[in-house]
């Protein structure tokens, strides 16, 4: 049982219904995680489909008008799909079809990780089922139609809060129905066990690449790797490579929302307690009862009250930091990068670049900071023109 | 042997074990809901302490726990309340693992107890998981629930561990949205028979008398949840809605007895 766990964090908590398959599932992982030939095929679609390795940008006006450190962009903006979801489910669907299965479900919030699974079903052959919170379906209808073009069906979701925690509670039920036929693509690195394992190692490709060019670029180690972090799966993703260097400082950017002090955020490690939701022991936004909050952040990538239990551990070995920026840091920063590097950012990686920007202009110009730009900003542009419209 | 099953054998009985969601439709009424209970044949109710994320649960339980939190139902409610019921029968508390971890295990364990609970469940908390609740233990009977899908070895693991009886999932699915597997159950209990003496309840998606009584032909009774709960949603409005429960608690009963 000691694998289920990082420290005290993980682990597999879930109806007993569940329990078989999650082994078997384990089983088919480990078995396919050392073949060469699984892996080899993975890496063509990654390589001849997804477009990786993704480039390592150098945002040299950006650095220049803050006037501090270099910073690095880790682009997986230009992933296949506008973000670094398609790395896992590309992984996963995969997977799934070695493992007979002929249906995928998935859950999404904004959409990305919907819209990655879908994509990944329609290049692999398999039928495709998301299920997305009503609140959700109804502020982001341009990904649910994306998604139904690519051949997947929505379902929304009416019970709880109708947003990505209840759309992760009926993907449990649906799959707790159809274990047989099914395999459920988590989108993160949340869940029981293997979850935040297998989405760990789907993910490592970004920190991979990222530290070999990095390397190449700079003949040494940044001194500072950020990432946004929601389930925190590009924070891990890119965390990997660099953590065994303790020289290179780690840094997750949580939403902060409105503030702390409002409540009105989706700091689950910056404001959270320890305890278990979707199938894993982590650190949680819930009240003294037990009962999960509602989170707030302007980022639905980010609107989450639990976080992947590598991130929890990470956070109380101390060998990664956490900090927040609000929706109106993330909001600067992603105009600034816009106007200075001519790429619009998704409002969840604009909080790790938000962070980026508050440090940067007090670090010797040696000074080296790597952002993990999770995602692209199409899909944000309209929430960002309502916000600023507001303000004005 | 461990009291509650104690309790349960004593009966010498099919036995009939209704799930009330704790609170609903309201604090007054749930007390005279159990009651009633009580009165018209049950062994022991279950109680639902809701949780706002339960993914074991269908859509029933789900709409009467978001109810019930709605209204304010917090745990040490749920002790206020019940140290002022006295019942004859035991009351096992079923909820999801992080109620139980945020009271404090062994403050749960001991507060419930002192108001007539004497078994637990938490449906999402496979044996694995109990490392956590050690701190229950001989406090509340651990009931563990067994499914369709666990292996037979993972069966008879968890028949032998269980206290009070084996919560038996009778089908692939959530509460009150299941279709009972019936070839998988029965080479479940056999499984528990042929290597335990223990109890053996079968759970989710049990609808209606006739149907608990050809379940009860091989295990030791019934568990039946979102049928009972369904009627009280669906009739809650209407004058005689306790009468009608009273008639559909009956209705079990004397299915069970006439299996017996």
């Amino acid at each position: 049982m000691e694998k289920w766990f990082f420290g005290e964090f993980g682990g597999r908590f879930v109806p007993e219904t569940l329990v078989h398959p999650l082994e078997e599932l384990e089983e088919a992982y480990e078995y396919y995680r050392n073949d060469p030939e699984f892996q080899e095929e993975l890496k063509l679609y990654l390589t001849t489909y997804a477009g990786r390795p993704t480039p390592l940008t150098y945002a040299a006006r950006l650095s220049r008008e803050l006037g501090g450190a270099r910073i690095y962009l880790k682009r997986e903006d230009l992933n296949h799909t506008g973000s670094h979801k398609l790395n896992n489910t590309l992984g996963q669907v995969l997977l799934a079809k070695k493992m007979g299965k002929k249906r995928v479900i998935a859950e999404t919030g904004a959409g990305q990780h919907g819209v990655a699974t879908a994509t990944a079903c329609a290049l692999l052959g398999l039928e495709c089922q998301v299920y997305m919170g009503a609140v959700d379906v109804e502020r982001q209808k341009l990904n649910v139609f994306r998604m139904q073009v690519l051949g997947a069906q929505v379902i929304p979701v009416y019970s709880g809060s109708q947003t990505l925690k209840d759309a992760i509670n009926e993907a449990l039920r649906d799959w707790v129905r159809n274990v047989d036929t099914t395999h459920y693509v988590i989108g993160s690195v949340v869940g029981p066990h293997p979850y935040p394992t297998m989405v760990r190692d789907f993910q490592s490709v970004i920190g991979r690449e990222a530290k070999e060019q990095f390397l190449e670029r700079e003949g040494r180690l940044p001194d500072y790797v950020i990432a946004c972090v929601g389930g925190g799966s590009n924070a891990i993703g890119i965390f990997s490579a660099f953590l065994p260097y303790g020289d290179v400082r780690l840094v997750g950017v949580e939403a902060g929302g409105l503030g702390l002090e409002t409540g009105k955020h989706a700091a689950s490690i910056g404001r959270g307690r320890k305890g278990v939701l979707h199938g894993s022991m982590s650190l949680l936004l819930q009240d003294e009862f037990g009962q999960i909050q509602e989170t707030h952040s302007i980022a639905a990538g980010l609107d989450y009250p639990g976080v992947g239990p590598e991130h929890a551990f990470l956070a109380k070995t101390g060998r990664a930091q956490y900090v927040t920026a609000t929706d109106e840091e993330a909001q600067e920063a992603f105009c600034l990068l816009a106007r200075t590097e001519g790429i619009i950012p998704a409002l969840e990686s604009a909080h790790a670049l938000a962070y980026a920007v508050k440090i940067a202009p007090s670090l010797p110009r040696e000074a080296t900071v790597l952002v993990c730009l999770s995602g692209r900003g199409d899909k944000d542009v309209e929430v960002v023109m309502r916000s600023l419209a507001k303000e004005a | 042997m461990d009291p509650l099953r104690e309790a349960l054998e004593k009966k010498k009985r099919k036995l009939f074990v209704p799930y009330l969601t704790f609170g609903y439709p309201d604090v007054s009424s749930f007390c005279t809901l159990l009651r009633i209970c009580e009165e018209e044949g049950a062994d022991a109710v279950e109680v639902g302490i809701p949780h706002s994320d339960p993914v074991a649960d269908g859509p029933v339980i789900q709409t009467t726990s978001f109810a019930a939190l709605k209204q304010g139902v917090t745990p040490p409610l749920v002790v206020e309340v019940m140290a002022g019921v006295s019942l004859s029968i035991p009351l096992i508390a079923m909820t999801y693992g992080n109620i139980v971890l945020q009271y404090g295990v062994g403050r749960f364990a001991r507060d419930f107890r002192e108001v007539g609970f004497r078994g637990l469940i938490v449906a999402d908390f496979p044996l694995e998981a109990w490392d956590f609740l050690k701190e229950a233990q001989g406090l509340l009977s651990r009931i563990l629930l067994a499914s369709v899908t666990s292996p037979l070895e993972r069966v008879r693991r968890i028949a032998e561990v269980s206290e009070g009886f084996v919560y038996l999932v009778s089908g692939k699915g959530v509460t009150g949205k299941t279709e009972v597997d019936f070839s998988a159950l029965k080479e479940r209990v056999a499984c528990i028979r042929r290597h335990t003496s223990a109890l053996v309840l079968p759970g989710f998606g049990i609808h209606n008398p006739r149907q608990a009584a050809t379940l009860a032909e091989y295990t030791d009774g019934v568990i039946v949840g979102s049928a009972l709960l369904e009627y009280i949603i669906r009739n809650r409005d209407t004058a005689t809605w306790m009468e009608g429960f009273a008639a559909l608690v009956r209705s079990y009963r004397r299915a069970l007895d006439g299996a017996a």
